[in-house]
């Protein structure tokens, strides 16, 4: 999908939205997985998003500097023995650019319904 | 409560991982392992949250294989946005050692075993008759075959000596002195084997009584080289044994294996003028031991260490 400069694609808005939705419920941190289950559940969606689709636009969100990602602790992962994670938490940017997105999709609501009720 | 589970076994996160790993191929360690990482993450926290939830195990491949089969063209194209079409494959030294340990098996069987004839006959001219006998192009392919063998032989061992004379400089080039020598030996043996086969051409053609002779001559010397051979390869897999262990590369137990082979090659060589056949026992056991060593030592090279281990010493921020 080609993007406008200075906007966010749909998985990004989702992502961020994911994300700070996690972070209001007590998650400030969160790894990929978390945001396929929180974006499957926020969006009633029937399948989990997909490996390449979903770390894919992290990368981009990290590259825009909307997010920032740390190596979870070794030892916190082998006490749980588990593999570590990637945490990733939204920054003040990616808190301001989800903010403009929604305001801009509000904007465009009323839009598209007048445009729709002329036709 | 979750699954006490270091990695989700089964079909689909193993080809999982193997997609991760073939379209990482080449890009910079830091990236790659950052990738690995976060996707052996994923399929662990996945398996485990949906087997909370009472899916059965196939229910969670399947969903898995979608997830990642949904994702490939993606993966695609981060790849490509990475880090460009550039291919830069760097295998690591100890996967490549294990690839030359279980190819060294081939020389050092075939270094020894000179096919198509048996000098301890009684009857050297029916044997050499049976020589003739055989094919032109099965005598000339066994010739090529030991020469190739020599001349890969020559390259691996070069390759060994490049990359790893600066980590055990003293047992490494002595490892690969003797390896070498072994490899020309075998090129060697080839240049007279193919003489040989001339002089059987010669032989079926016109049944010339010297070329009997000659061609024992031959032979005898062919199977002298096959002892020197046994002896410089043996002696270099157990210093090249050695140095591995030293590097700790190999368990410490495997030096067992390239010391039975060194002492039985050693005992053929002594004994075996006087105990004649018994010595032949020492040089099979031997064989057998040194064979097994490069086997397990390839093996063990090759698929040996976690990957996972390995990034325990990544930074925490990426």
């Amino acid at each position: 999908m080609r993007r406008k400069p200075g906007t966010l694609v749909p998985i990004e808005v989702s992502i961020l939205s994911a994300g700070v939705s996690l972070a209001l419920g007590g998650s400030p941190e969160f790894h990929g997985y978390a945001v396929a289950r929180e974006l499957k559940e926020r969006e009633e969606a029937r399948r989990l998003t997909a490996h390449g689709t979903l770390y894919r636009a992290l990368g981009r969100l990290e590259e825009a500097g909307l997010l920032l990602s740390r190596l979870e602790d070794p030892e916190v992962a082998a006490a749980e023995q588990r593999p570590r994670r990637r945490l990733y938490h939204v920054t003040a940017e990616g808190e301001a650019a989800l903010a403009t997105e929604q305001a801009r999709a509000a904007a465009a609501q009323p839009q598209l319904r007048r445009q729709g009720a002329a036709s | 409560m979750r699954a006490a589970l270091a990695s989700p076994p089964g079909v689909v996160p193993g080809l999982t991982r193997l997609w991760v790993r073939l379209y990482c191929m080449g890009m910079s360690e830091q990236a790659r392992v950052v990738r690995l990482l976060e996707i052996e993450s994923d399929l662990w926290e996945h398996f485990a949250d949906r087997s909370m939830e009472r899916i059965s195990p196939a229910a969670i491949n399947v969903e898995a294989l979608g997830r990642m089969l949904r994702g490939v063209p993606s993966d695609i194209a981060w790849r490509i946005q990475a880090e460009g079409f550039h291919v830069n494959i760097q295998f690591p030294v100890e996967r490549l050692a294990g690839l030359l340990l279980l190819f060294l098996i081939v020389p050092f069987i075939a270094g020894t075993a000179i096919s198509g004839y048996d000098t301890g006959r009684t009857e050297w001219p029916g044997e050499f008759l049976r020589f003739s006998e055989m094919s032109s192009r099965s005598r000339e392919g066994t010739a090529l075959l030991h020469g190739a063998i020599g001349w890969l032989t020559i390259a691996g061992v070069a390759w060994l000596y490049a990359t790893m004379h600066e980590r055990s400089p003293r047992l490494i080039a002595v490892a690969c002195a003797l390896l070498a020598a072994a490899g020309t030996i075998m090129l060697v043996n080839a240049a007279l084997y193919r003489a040989m086969s001339g002089l059987a051409d010669g032989f079926t053609a016109g049944s010339d009584a010297s070329l009997v002779t000659t061609a024992r001559g031959f032979a005898l010397s062919v199977e002298a080289l096959s002892m020197a051979n046994a002896s410089a390869t043996t002696s270099g897999l157990f210093c090249l044994g050695t140095a591995l262990i030293r590097l700790g590369m190999v368990p410490r137990w495997t030096l067992v294996l390239p010391a039975a082979g060194f002492v039985g090659t050693i005992l053929w060589t002594v004994l075996g003028p006087v105990f004649g056949d018994a010595a032949w026992l020492a040089i099979t056991f031997g064989f057998i031991a040194v064979a097994l060593w490069l086997l397990i030592c390839g093996i063990w090279l090759l698929f040996g260490g976690s990957k996972l281990q390995s990034m325990k010493g990544l930074p925490a921020h990426t």
